[in-house]
């Protein structure tokens, strides 16, 4: 929101810097930025136009010759239709500026040009453009345009305010808040005007249909205005604002509301059909063209004032085409009132048109300013142009508003704070803040000013007693009483070890977006959550499975020439699941994913596969203390074609899969690349249930025997070392497969598998003898089980 | 002539000797076999030990082994300097790159939240984690954020139907916590949050944040501002200047903001700090009575803080990171620069 120091000081004159201004309203609690508006240059002067004739060589131009009391009057070329003889017009002369723009010296169309004769729209003083600015003839010929117009420079203060703060959406809000760090007391006067014989209550009837609706309702006539352009004084008070001149009647009225804070809507008397005004709940099936020229349909939660055909404005929000304010406007109805805020906001929000008005009746407006601001209205509005106020209002009010008083006590804002301020000083204040305090030392009661509707209880009291008081003077503590009850475990500390042990081991960890298309979705089974809102039919969903946000991140780096990379990604997944309270199921995941299958150096120009995978994952698991792991193939066409699931003791905790062409188009990706996906959440159930227990060293000499066996190409690894351990006793300790061989001397489906097998005991020295039995039992049963044949 | 002098003796010979060898003039493997050969020079000590005392016999045989050990080393050190001088071809080039190793990180996210987590567990904040998707009460409704109030404004929220939404901040979790747990209370809640917000160089469709939240009896916002300092010089420096201004969240009453000083060295100080030099950091206040009537605590009795940061924003500015969107593209020229 927008606030003209020179318009503040209507209120309130600050000596201070614009610096130190920002800086005491965000210390207050209203954030703002300060921007410094130059008023115009002083090289623009008033001229008068002593000649003007056609260009010679341009049809639409002219030349003039303007007296601006310099020794020789100037010659300028100027192309505006309304320049003409004896006018006065503001007259920029060589090395003015205007805006960024420098005035220099040019020729147009060979006639040489001695400076610009401006118009509002450059002079950045009104929106007119159509032609240049024609000055009252009463102005000094060579005097400033600032001295002549009265234009000051300014500073204009963006504030940002917080939803609470209804009461500062104004000047005189602003101002308030100034006054406490001024500590002055502002003003205000009670406007004085001659009313006619003119009644309101005669010519209009208000009656409030539905007491929560509308407060209050005020409003009055005013007669023979004739609509017209505004004042400079108003065009440059809104325009330094960021607001629109429209005529000098909405202008006045959205002058009102910057400056109390209190919307006014202006209604044209004429166009209001019947006597009978009424504020009330719209019905279905009605509707109204606003003046955005938009039909709306209207619901029962819109309030409406309507006249006896129909509606005429949706309150608070935005008028109607059919009663609004026009040029050829002559009798009109001023409203000032105040509108329940929950339907308010409703209904600007379900027309997506919130509206300055809206803003501050959603927010709250001053009770007691209501008719106060109708006065003001009318007061400068008689100023401007002569009119016939009339000499009453209607002023409609569902309920009385109470005068609201809070307790408050002086130990306990002192404890909650953690200051040892005094009663006087926190009466001085509340004192700043308009608050009236009852006698009393350690506690006390405040009436809270009308416009104040955010305090309400005494916590809120505590916190004006702090922002004025200032934060930064409130000390600081740091006194922690030790308390066991509030330590408890963190659930995801397996995640901190995963990051750990994946980071260490060449893994780059990857945030992807969880919002994801349906196709994304459609790589899980599981059904994903439906945003009813997206931003993009791209984001419609969570993410049911990392897969997808991990492909995404694959395929970008492949784009960008990354050939081998190894990443992961530990986050949510959610699962639609009607019966949970927040209709979703969420599991935290781990994906890990490869892209390429070469890893090349120097020294090292090793095939990537499948094995390199299964190392990580034990590495992981061994890291972690988990040891039962077995994996399960579930499909396999070809070595680069696969899907396996990972078990922990026999429990599937995730799944190997090798993406296949079709699947790697969808993700534009071409290399190879192979995802694991573990869930987290049965990770944590064994990792949260192991515990170590150390086994005894043993000490007795170990005796190795390597064996080498022929088998069919069909016979797994595993079915080796199930055979023999099968006919072994406990001595056999290890069995390692150290070579696996396939040759042109061997058969096709026949492959050479050769093992070291270890055996110890714990309490003697093996004998030759006893590992000879041994070997010949697995042997024998290798033959037998497996068809072996010993090399 | 006394098995001392015989040792003193031999050790000269053997010195002058392997003088001789440094110069080549003698080669060490015929000198190894003159003294420590089977039928060596230090062999022929042994037989004197049988004529002395008991006493003194292991204290000689002690020097004598000791002799040995002496000429043992002195030749092997010989031998192993020759063997590198002499096979140049073997030198090792350690400016060739290392054997193939993919260096892995970690997410800046995650070593933000990492850092602030450690702070906090400190002074005895646990964490603790609530769900992404949510419902309209957790994140709205108990928090003092009743429908149809302006703050609903301040935060653009994807739903999943009229009463169940992507949480728009983690500020939920205490909701979840206080539910089922008694004061006192001390827990950080890191997680994923979501706006309805278009993706952009500042702005991202998600983001992450940590909350915290402090209940007990008697907690005064004189321990709130002590908490906060004390997170900002752990995270920022000793030397960290920071400040507390009023500010507005529906679930604190109180509420503040705390800026850290940043500086005005840079053009870019100017634009983040919006020329004041101050930086917005994180929003925090004294628990709302609302808030402990949601949970049904008692309100005259307890009192407590919260607060809440930006990870996204905290880790952009620490690690001078220009664009949002570089954290979720997961580039790996980004991803590996970030250890630690």
């Amino acid at each position: 929101m927008k606030i003209s120091k020179n318009w503040l000081n209507n209120y309130i004159v600050s000596e201070k810097s614009d610096a130190d201004l920002v800086n005491d309203f965000t210390q207050l609690g209203l954030e703002c930025t300060a921007d410094k508006i130059t008023s115009i240059d002083s090289n623009i002067v008033i001229g008068k136009v002593l000649e003007c004739q056609k260009h010679p060589n341009a049809d639409r131009l002219k030349v003039c010759k303007v007296d601006i009391s310099d020794s020789e009057p100037l010659i300028i070329v100027c192309g505006a239709p309304n320049i003409k003889q004896d006018v006065f017009v503001p007259v920029a002369k060589i090395g003015s500026e205007i805006g960024k723009f420098k005035i220099k010296k040019t020729k147009i169309r060979d006639v040489v040009s001695n400076g610009m004769i401006c118009s509002e729209k450059e002079l950045g003083i009104g929106d007119n453009h159509e032609g240049i600015m024609i000055l009252n003839d009463s102005f000094k010929v060579g005097q400033t345009l600032n001295s002549a117009l009265n234009i000051k420079e300014d500073t204009i203060f963006d504030f940002d305010m917080t939803p609470n703060r209804g009461d500062c959406f104004s000047h005189l809000g602003i101002a308030r808040e100034l006054s406490i760090i001024e500590n002055k007391k502002i003003k205000l006067s009670p406007p004085k005007f001659n009313t006619s014989d003119l009644s309101t209550s005669k010519n209009i009837k208000v009656d409030i249909k539905e007491t929560d609706i509308c407060n209050r309702y005020s409003c009055i006539v005013i007669k023979n205005v004739k609509v017209g352009e505004s004042p400079l004084w108003l065009k440059q008070k809104l325009e330094s604002i960021g607001q629109k001149s429209i005529n000098h009647v909405v202008d006045l009225a959205n002058f009102i509301m910057f400056d109390l804070g209190q919307p006014l809507h202006v209604f044209d008397l004429d166009k209001i059909k019947g006597s009978q005004i009424d504020i009330r709940l719209a019905s279905k099936n009605e509707k109204i063209i606003t003046l955005d020229s938009e039909t709306r349909e209207l619901t029962n939660e819109d309030i409406i004032i309507s006249d006896s055909k129909g509606p005429i404005a949706i309150a608070g929000v935005i008028g109607g085409l059919n009663s609004h304010v026009d040029e050829n406007t002559q009798n009109i109805l001023i409203e000032s009132a105040i509108f329940n805020p929950i339907n308010i906001r409703r209904t600007s929000k379900k027309y997506d048109c919130s509206t300055e008005a809206s803003k501050r009746f959603e927010r709250g407006v001053d009770y007691k300013n209501v008719v106060y601001s109708i006065y003001k209205f009318s007061s400068l509005l008689k100023d401007i142009s002569d009119c016939e106020i009339a000499c009453d209002y209607i002023d409609e009010k569902s309920e009385e508003q109470p005068n609201y008083e809070i307790l408050f006590d002086v130990v306990k804002c002192n404890n909650f704070l953690g200051t040892s301020l005094k009663s006087k000083e926190i009466k001085n204040i509340f004192n700043s803040l308009n608050m009236d305090c009852s006698k009393g030392i350690d506690s006390f009661k405040c009436s809270i000013p009308s416009y104040r509707n955010d305090l309400e209880r005494e916590v809120d009291l505590f916190e004006e007693v702090a922002r004025v008081y200032g934060y930064d003077k409130i000390p600081s503590e740091l006194n922690f009483k030790f308390s066991s009850n509030s330590l408890i475990d963190d659930d995801n500390i397996i995640e901190d070890k995963v990051r750990v042990i994946l980071s260490n081991n060449g893994f780059n960890e990857h945030y992807s977006n969880s919002l994801y298309s349906k196709v994304d979705t459609e790589f899980s089974n599981m059904e994903a959550v439906k945003i009813i809102n997206p931003l993009s039919k791209d984001m419609e969903f969570v993410r049911n499975s990392l897969v997808p946000g991990m492909l995404k991140a694959l395929s970008y780096n492949e784009k960008r020439e990354c050939d081998f990379l190894k990443l992961y990604e530990i986050g949510s997944i959610n699962i639609s699941n009607s019966k949970k309270y927040n209709l979703s199921y969420e599991h935290r995941k781990l994906c890990l994913g490869y892209l390429g299958n070469r890893i090349t150096s120097w020294n090292n120009k090793k095939a990537f596969d499948i094995y390199d995978i299964k190392g990580d994952i034990s590495m992981l698991m061994h890291n972690l203390g988990i040891n039962n792991i077995s994996y399960k193939v579930d499909y396999n066409n070809d070595n680069s074609d696969f899907n396996i699931s990972i078990l922990i003791n026999k429990h599937k905790v995730g799944e190997i899969i090798s993406l296949n062409h079709r699947e790697r188009k969808k993700y534009n990706l071409l290399n190879n690349v192979i995802i694991c996906n573990i869930d987290l959440d049965e990770l944590d159930k064994t990792y949260s249930q192991l515990t170590i227990m150390y086994n005894k060293i043993m000490s007795y000499p170990s005796i190795n025997r390597d064996i080498a066996i022929l088998v069919n190409k069909s016979i797994n690894h595993e079915d080796i070392v199930n055979a023999i351990f099968e006919v072994s006793s406990s001595l056999l300790k290890d069995v390692n497969l150290f070579d696996i061989y396939n040759d042109k001397s061997l058969d096709d489906n026949t492959k050479s598998m050769a093992y070291s097998l270890k055996f110890q005991s714990s309490d003697r020295t093996l004998t030759i003898k006893e590992i000879d039995e041994e070997m010949i039992l697995i042997i024998n049963n290798l033959k037998a089980k497996l068809k072996a044949k010993q090399r | 002539m006394s098995i001392l002098e015989k040792i003193n003796e031999l050790k000269e010979l053997f010195d002058s000797d392997f003088q001789k060898i440094i110069k080549n003039q003698l080669d060490a493997t015929s000198i190894s076999n003159k003294y420590l050969g089977r039928k060596g020079l230090v062999n022929t000590l042994y037989p004197l030990l049988s004529k002395i005392d008991k006493q003194e016999k292991s204290d000689f045989g002690k020097k004598i082994n000791d002799f040995k050990d002496y000429i043992s080393l002195k030749l092997d050190d010989h031998l192993s300097n020759d063997l590198v001088e002499s096979k140049t071809s073997t030198k090792i080039d350690l400016t060739l790159p290392e054997s193939y190793q993919s260096f892995g990180s970690i997410h800046p996210i995650t070593l933000i939240i990492d850092e602030i987590k450690n702070i906090f567990l400190k002074i005895g904040f646990s964490s603790v984690y609530g769900p992404e998707i949510d419902s309209d009460y957790y994140n709205f409704e108990a928090l003092n954020i009743p429908k149809h109030h302006p703050a609903r404004d301040m935060q653009d929220t994807f739903y999943v139907n009229d009463n169940i939404l992507l949480r728009t901040h983690t500020s939920g979790s205490q909701i979840h916590f206080m539910e089922n747990n008694k004061p006192p209370i001390r827990i950080l809640s890191p997680g994923r949050v979501y706006r309805n917000e278009d993706i952009s160089v500042r702005s991202y469709c998600l983001f992450h944040q940590i909350e915290g939240l402090y209940v007990d009896e008697n907690v005064s916002f004189a321990e709130l501002k002590g908490t906060l300092e004390y997170f900002a010089k752990e995270f920022f420096g000793s030397n960290v200047k920071t400040r507390f201004r009023p500010s507005y969240f529906p679930f604190t009453e109180p509420s503040a903001e705390m800026d850290v000083y940043w500086g005005l060295n840079t053009e870019s100080d100017y634009r983040i700090t919006k020329g004041t030099g101050w930086l917005e950091i994180l929003g925090c206040g004294m628990v709302d009575p609302e808030v402990f009537k949601s949970v049904d605590y008692d309100g005259s009795k307890m009192s407590g803080f919260a607060f809440g940061l930006g990870i996204e924003r905290i880790a952009m500015l620490k690690y001078g990171i220009d664009d949002i969107r570089l954290l979720y593209e997961g580039d790996y020229k980004f991803l590996r620069q970030f250890k630690k």
